[in-house]
């Protein structure tokens, strides 16, 4: 059993501080997936609020689970879901959840090449993830940045695991449509190379 | 990883790499083993080089995101939950807890009666109801200080306490104005702070809006001067529409119309003390004295049926239609009591 597991049983026989662990070990984690779907700090800020709320006063309820971190993340998907669908429903827009954004802002890979081959790399990269469906730029976060397996992702964004593969399917299907061509790169590459 | 031996890795491009889950791993967490394998992967095929090394850029550039940080430190949140858990024990051990403790003393039946009648008593004492007489402008201030004009003979009531995270609900009969304050925040839109109205069986939703509701003889027109509306019925025939400024919509029961004839700011009017009465016929009149002002109207005078009206008339009083009604349509009017006749001279 981990800590956090251990963290969650204690929580639930109604140990304060247990839930307060739990809360330091995601808070910021939550905070940076929450920010992926609206810049709205305090919606944000309110979720978690409420979230770790609702779950002490339902603690008796709540049963023990082996993924404290898929739990958190589902429940918590779900109320910021629910809270930024409510805008566009009350007008009766066919807006849903596929409409909700999602942003992801690419890190840096020092380790190789040229600074100025990892820029045009990332340059396509970001191009490419701005081609996708905000639901398809969120399963590629939750894989290489949270790194859950098909069976989590498919737990928090509510889907079925065929689903999820679909998904990510169509994710990377759209990377291969819209990442140049390497070949091409290279090929320019290396005349850049050649030019000085 | 014996199955990466049954991979043919001699046409994978940087894509496949990017997929592949055990590339993935490697690329995260690389081990002594995992770093051995893809050196040999990489000297049998010496041409992937390239595609490997772009794939573990990408996977590396998504893994490697700037974390966001709020600005409120996760202590200071979790002062805010620690309070609110605070406050919901603290009720919980001196009342609920006592309440529950307290049942097991009663019998069933009187613990039955004792609820019933505090939610009966509670009802009432949230109802809050204001009405206004034939004839009778009178105006309210909601609890979110929106505010209401009502028309003659009409009546709205609502529960007195609104609690910050329900939507604010309102019913209707007669005829209303409301200007409705917007209390959303600015992005943060949520279903306590949208206003509902109850009429005729229909759902009005609103965001601060400014509308006119005139709910008679089970014909209900609705007239959206600025914001947005939604109506919607609910159970057997539903339907939902959004409104527009300058909209005036019709449901007689059944369906929804659009009003064309009228002009969405000439349905409020009525509460300047005048009435806009482009379009209206001698029998709108009748139906206003009638269901406003409180008259039993009668009509000798089929041939004024088609005439329609343009302008407006003083509505402060029914004396003020009735002069114009008089001079207009070249008519008499007898008044006995509350009946009105209409009759050529």
């Amino acid at each position: 059993m981990t800590s956090e597991q251990k963290a969650w049983d204690e929580f639930r026989y109604g140990d304060e501080r247990a839930l307060k662990f739990i809360f330091d070990a995601y808070y910021e984690l939550l905070f940076n997936y929450g920010h992926k779907f609206t810049p709205d700090d305090h919606l944000i800020e309110d979720i978690i609020q409420d979230l770790f709320v609702k779950l002490w006063i339902d603690r008796e309820k709540i049963n023990a689970t082996n993924s404290v971190k898929n739990y958190i993340y589902k429940a918590f998907r779900r109320r910021l879901i629910r809270k930024l669908d409510y805008l566009p429903k009350i007008m009766a827009f066919p807006a849903t959840e596929e409409k909700i954004a999602f942003n992801i802002e690419l890190g840096h890979d020092h380790r190789m090449i040229s600074a100025e081959r990892t820029r045009k790399i990332q340059e396509n990269l970001a191009i490419a993830l701005d081609k996708m469906t905000p639901r398809q730029r969120e399963v590629i976060h939750l894989r290489y940045f949270e790194e859950m397996d098909f069976n989590e992702i498919a737990d928090v964004m509510q889907l079925s695991t065929k689903a999820t593969y679909k998904l990510l399917y169509r994710a990377i299907d759209s990377l291969k449509q819209h990442l140049p061509r390497f070949d091409y790169l290279l090929i320019l590459y290396l005349l850049n190379l050649s030019r000085k | 990883m014996n199955n990466l031996k049954a991979t043919d890795y001699s046409s994978y491009s940087a894509l496949d790499f990017f997929d592949d889950e055990n590339f993935i791993q490697y690329v995260l967490h690389p081990d002594q083993a995992s770093k051995m394998l893809w050196q040999k992967v990489l000297s049998a095929h010496p041409d992937r080089e390239k595609e490997m090394a772009e794939a573990e850029s990408w996977i590396l550039m998504l893994h490697r995101q700037q974390i966001y940080t709020a600005q409120n430190s996760a202590e200071s949140i979790w002062g805010q939950i620690s309070e609110r858990i605070a406050r919901h024990d603290h009720l919980e051990r001196s009342y609920v807890m006592p309440l529950k403790r307290a049942g097991k003393w009663m019998s069933a039946i009187a613990a039955g009666l004792a609820v019933y009648f505090t939610i009966a008593e509670l009802m009432q004492q949230g109802k809050q109801v204001v009405r206004s007489d034939y004839g009778e402008l009178r105006s309210a201030t909601l609890p979110d200080s929106s505010d209401v004009m009502l028309n003659g003979n009409s009546r709205i009531h609502y529960v007195r306490n609104w609690r910050s995270d329900k939507p604010r609900e309102i019913w209707l009969e007669g005829e209303a104005a409301f200007a409705v304050k917007h209390v959303a925040l600015k992005n943060r839109f949520q279903q306590a702070d949208s206003f509902k109205v109850h009429v005729n069986g229909l759902e009005l939703t609103v965001l601060g809006t400014k509308f006119n509701i005139k709910d008679r003889r089970g014909r209900t027109e609705i007239a959206l001067l600025t914001g947005g509306l939604r109506i919607e019925k609910k159970g057997p025939f539903a339907f939902s529409r959004i409104m527009k400024p300058g909209d005036v919509l019709v449901y007689d029961g059944k369906q929804i119309l659009k009003e064309t004839q009228k002009v969405a700011a000439a349905s409020e009017s009525w509460t300047k003390k005048e009435l806009n009465v482009e379009g209206y016929t001698i029998n709108d009149i009748a139906e206003i004295l009638e269901d406003t002002y409180g008259y039993e109207v009668t009509i000798h005078a089929d041939d004024l049926k088609g005439k329609r009206l343009s302008g407006a008339v003083p509505s402060g009083s029914a004396e003020d239609i009735l002069f114009v009604i008089k001079k207009v349509f070249d008519v008499k009017v007898i008044i006995n009591k509350n009946q009105l006749l209409i009759t050529h001279e």
